[in-house]
């Protein structure tokens, strides 16, 4: 399980955001809603700004 | 002390009388002369020694190596590899006209996993000593996993500004993780250890001195050091001790904070255990002790605090996330977190 996933608990998302090239904390925090909404879909966003908040 | 700690390192594996020595290499015939593989090797490191050099095998006591890099480049992954250090005399408040002055004066990176890098100082509490480079320096940039760090005294003795004692980082690569820093003595830098998305450290019975920014610290370049083990550790007299924000699951265990003036902040971590720690200086102050306002599910037990039950809700911040048990002030127990 890649870190992104322990963080998150949840691998699917993680393993998502991976694939679109985000690979650690800081770059989530800098993202921008926008950024991860068309990764992810909005309501996978909010769990991820949850642990991560924009920077 | 922290170097007083410091065991011999092993493995001293003497004799393998059938490897034969190698042309052109000094060293390489003597009883201890060179490993090809199998057990790991030691590597000796004296930059005081009389004629020492670089372009040696390193692993005769009597022949070795001038750097810390050099030795790093002889280093081969989980052979059980230990970097052997040898004491240096100087020190701020020593005699700089005296023999064995040299220190240890570099700024290496560790790429190869499994390494152990050893200050071997049987006569110095603090360790061996090893000052930064330049402005912004760090002494050890740890970018493998599993390396080992010990008895060694990092301090910057000039006036560089910005340097690290210790940086791991973590993004895959780099690699830095599973750091070990033990025995050691962090001095006058502008940080002691910084660590950067690299999980499972263990930073154990160091002392923290003058740091002018933190003692523990995360950059978070990448992100948050989370799983650490920091037990046994003195602090004191830093700008900020234990700088944390962000982090998970962290056990902070039997540390001494002196004259604090951030002993312990962790803005926004979860599920981290703080307990049987001591906590001293300014009881007036504002969030001076333990820090960790926007967290949840922290524990912070057993912790001795020199200041009063009422004083306690300003020197300490939680704002309800966490369970704080037990934890002495000057007057009784404190029975709620701060508020």
């Amino acid at each position: 399980m890649s870190k992104l996933a322990i963080k998150l608990g949840d691998a699917e998302l993680a393993e998502k955001l991976e694939k679109a090239g985000y690979r650690n904390p800081r770059q989530l925090r800098n993202a921008t809603d926008k950024d991860l909404k068309a990764v992810l879909g909005k309501s996978s966003v909010d769990k991820v700004r949850k642990k991560f908040p924009r920077a | 002390m922290p170097a007083t700690n410091v065991p011999w390192p092993t493995p001293l594996t003497r004799l393998n009388p059938w490897y034969p020595g190698q042309m052109g290499v000094p060293g390489g015939w003597t009883e201890t002369g060179l490993r090809e593989h199998s057990t790991g090797a030691i590597f000796y490191v004296d930059p005081n020694y009389p004629g020492v050099s670089d372009a040696r095998d390193g692993t005769d006591p009597t022949d070795p190596l001038q750097t810390v890099a050099a030795a790093l480049t002889k280093c081969e992954p989980y052979r059980g590899d230990v970097i052997a250090v040898m004491h240096n005399g100087l020190w701020t408040y020593g005699n700089m006209a005296s023999a064995n002055i040299l220190p240890i004066n570099e700024s290496v990176t560790v790429t190869v996993p499994g390494v152990r890098i050893v200050g071997v100082a049987p006569s110095g509490c603090l360790g061996v000593p090893w000052t930064t480079t330049a402005i912004n320096s760090v002494c050890i940039t740890v970018e493998a996993l599993d390396v080992l760090v010990e008895g060694f005294c990092f301090w910057n003795p000039g006036a560089y500004a910005g340097t690290t004692g210790i940086l791991a980082q973590w993004n895959a690569p780099p690699y830095g993780e599973n750091l070990t820093v033990r025995n050691c003595f962090f001095y006058s830098l502008a940080y002691g250890i910084q660590l950067d998305y690299s999980w499972n450290g263990h930073v154990v019975d160091n002392y923290f001195q003058g740091c002018t920014a933190a003692a523990i610290h995360n950059p978070s370049v990448y992100g948050e050091p989370d799983y650490l083990t920091i037990k046994g550790n003195v602090f004191t007299a830093n700008a900020a001790d234990i700088n944390l924000p962000d982090c998970d699951s962290v056990l902070i265990e039997g540390n001494r904070f002196m004259d604090v003036t951030a002993a312990i902040v962790m803005l926004a971590g979860d599920n981290n255990t703080i307990h049987d720690n001591t906590v001293q200086g300014a009881p007036g102050g504002t969030n001076n002790y333990i820090n960790l306002t926007g967290g949840a599910n922290n524990l912070v037990s057993a912790n001795m605090l020199a200041c009063t039950i009422v004083q306690y809700d300003v020197t300490c911040s939680d704002a309800g996330s966490g369970s704080w048990v037990g934890n002495l002030c000057t007057n009784g127990t404190a029975t709620a977190p701060p508020v």
